[in-house]
């Protein structure tokens, strides 16, 4: 069986198998920050740092944790390094620490993240868990900033505060607004992927 | 049991690495982190001691404080006070204190401007704000607010509080309005709107947030709570 | 006082629903909402895991801050909230084999439901007594029931209707999901402080 290329293993986590879409992990900060297009992207991107370097991490220590402790011990290390970005941004990119402020703690409670752990950093090298990290961040940042474009531009008629509508549907920014949201395009996703699979089937 | 204690180990071993590194980092950004912090208060100070009104320096430029000592030159403690816990004092409803030291600069011509920081909590966590009181002729008003802390309310709701033009909705407060104690117009039972925002802001202490903030009370009621706890402060301490 | 906690713990259930308001312990309420049992199981678990750990947390808070070791305070926390949800995994398979059986992957990942974690945080970043952490701890375990067991009622009713190919599944429950929390936010301004 031919192992995948490492560049299917970065893609992975954008389409086949988004974070949210898909597997549907990491609900929780989807729907909280993603009350405009530029929150969402600024979660995203602190979700795949720490992705990232967890993966890479636990991929390196694979092979030294017993397997008994290992979601605790996986756990450590995810909070680890949310405590460090978190104090690492307050120090030295302050501005744009504050604007994130509420967002950082919540990563660690970001299932995608331990789901990768257990998936795929603990049994796979250090290159390609590095990938899948990264992929799935960036899976997570894309359609973060999906939602969030759809919320902010119904919700207040802009995406990335660049003003484009007059059409301010409040209830778009508030909690029903984002399962609503999130409800619709997960519809969508699930019919371009019947409509595919019909298309496959009818070639065959 | 020598399983459980051998996973048990294991388990402390890396949260004591985990620690170990984490305190390491820590070293390192707590030098940055109190400078950012400072940096942040110190522009707080010159926007709170900005005029609402004309635009221009309650004190000479010269005077604005630009490090840590010079900001110290000008703690206040008034008597009858002990900060404890960082906090000098407590609101008597409860719902708002204020941070200590508090700040106290002298204007040309000899009237005294109190800026202190005031907290209240939030939906999530607590809300800071610092605000300048200036003490003239006419009584005390309150000249400006700048909302420093707002980490832990709601992006897109409570958050909003951030916004400039949010802020100055609060500001400036009249003797009289600060004598009715501040409100939030949902708390008042009035919406004003146009010209009367800005009158019944100045005269009867009503925040109107209600329009620029809809669907997030608790935020700007945390700030308005948090300037009565230093309004109150003031009066306690003889100024007002 | 009195009057206080009765907000606290109206304000948990009811007000700022943790699921439905505040957006924590989506994941569960998503993944074990299909059967009434299980979501019932799940609750009883959560709550009772939510009210220890808030206790717990909230003590140790207090050590972290007198040895001036705040930035622990999250690995403390999860790990507090990791041991809690292995001590209730080992008694449900004692006691109630089936129930451990049906909750499968879910049970461990109690520790990850972000509602546990962040009600820890909340208690101590709002500046609750202990009385206060408790009565909100049991008003957060008590309003995520209500919503999961809510919401399964509704699934399972669901499960019976013709629902358009691409909805089923994960996205009609969110649509639900989303008027269930329209439905709540009837409830704000119920109590005023």
């Amino acid at each position: 069986m031919m192992a995948e290329s490492k560049f299917s293993v970065l893609t992975n986590g954008i389409l086949k198998q988004n974070p949210i879409f898909i597997q549907v992990l990491g609900m929780c900060p989807t729907l909280a920050t993603t009350t405009s297009a530029e929150n969402g992207l600024g979660m995203g991107l602190a979700t795949t740092a720490v992705l990232a370097m967890s993966n890479i991490t636990i991929s390196l220590v694979r092979k030294l944790i017993p397997d008994k402790i290992r979601i605790p011990a996986y756990i450590v290390i995810i909070a680890s390094f949310v405590t460090m970005i978190d104090m690492l941004m307050h120090g030295f990119v302050y501005d744009l620490w504050k604007t994130l402020g509420l967002f950082i703690p919540l990563i660690v409670v970001n299932c995608i993240i331990l789901g990768r752990a257990e998936a795929y950093a603990s049994k796979n090298n250090v290159l390609r868990s590095f990938l899948d990290g990264l992929g799935m961040g960036l899976g997570f940042t894309a359609s973060l900033v999906l939602l969030g474009s759809v919320r902010e531009f119904l919700g207040n008629g802009s995406i990335f505060n660049y003003h484009l509508s007059d059409v301010k549907m409040f209830a778009m920014i508030l909690p029903p607004g984002a399962f609503i949201a999130l409800g619709m395009l997960a519809a969508f996703f699930n019919y371009l992927g019947i409509r595919r699979s019909k298309a496959k089937k009818a070639a065959k | 049991m020598r399983d459980y204690l051998k996973t048990g180990i294991t388990l402390m071993v890396i949260t004591i690495i985990a620690a170990l590194v984490l305190s390491v980092v820590y070293t390192i950004v707590e030098e940055p982190i109190a400078n950012a912090e400072l940096g942040a208060k110190l522009a707080a100070i010159r926007n709170v001691l900005t005029d609402a009104d004309s635009g221009e320096l309650l004190i000479a430029e010269e005077s604005i404080p630009e490090t840590a000592s010079e900001l110290a030159e000008f703690e206040w403690f008034p008597e009858g006070f002990t900060a404890s816990e960082g906090i000098i004092y407590q609101a008597v409803d409860s719902q708002g204190r204020v941070e200590s030291p508090a700040y106290k600069f002298l204007k040309d011509d000899g009237s005294e401007v109190f800026v202190a920081i005031g907290i209240a909590v939030g939906y999530g966590g607590d809300v800071k704000s610092m605000a300048a009181f200036v003490k003239d002729s006419d009584g005390v008003h309150l000249n400006g607010i700048k909302v420093l802390e707002y980490s832990q309310e709601t992006p897109g709701l409570g958050a909003n509080i951030a916004n400039d033009s949010v802020q100055k909705r609060f500001y400036p407060i009249d003797s009289q309005g600060l004598q009715k104690s501040i409100k939030v117009d949902k708390d008042a039972g009035v919406t004003p709107i146009g010209d009367q925002i800005d009158i019944r802001k100045r005269e009867d202490g009503i925040v109107t947030v209600s329009d620029v903030m809809t669907g997030a009370t608790i935020t700007p009621r945390a700030v308005a709570f948090s300037l009565n706890a230093i309004s109150e402060f003031l009066e306690k301490a003889g100024v007002r | 006082m009195a009057t206080r906690l009765v907000f606290i713990f109206l304000s948990a259930i009811l007000i700022n629903n943790f699921v439905l308001s505040r957006f924590l312990g989506i994941c569960p309420f998503l993944g074990v909402s299909k059967k009434i049992d299980t979501a019932v199981g799940m609750s009883i678990a959560v709550t009772f895991v939510m009210i220890m750990a808030s206790i717990i947390t909230w003590l140790l808070n207090i050590l972290l801050d007198m040895l001036s070791i705040p930035f622990l305070r999250t690995i403390v926390f999860i790990l507090i909230i990791a041991t809690l949800v292995q001590f209730v995994e080992i008694f449900l398979k004692k006691t109630s084999p089936a129930l451990y059986d049906a909750l499968g992957i879910f049970l461990p990942l109690i520790t990850t439901n972000c509602a546990i974690l962040g009600l820890a945080l909340l208690n101590v970043q709002q500046n609750y007594t202990l009385l206060e952490t408790i009565v909100n701890s049991a008003g957060a375990g008590l309003g995520f029931a209500l919503a999961l067991i809510l919401f399964s009622t509704i699934r399972e009713r669901m499960e019976l209707s013709e629902i358009p190919e691409p909805f089923r599944g994960t996205a009609i429950a969110l649509i639900t999901a989303g008027l269930l929390s329209m439905a709540f936010m009837g409830f704000q301004g119920l109590v005023k402080l």
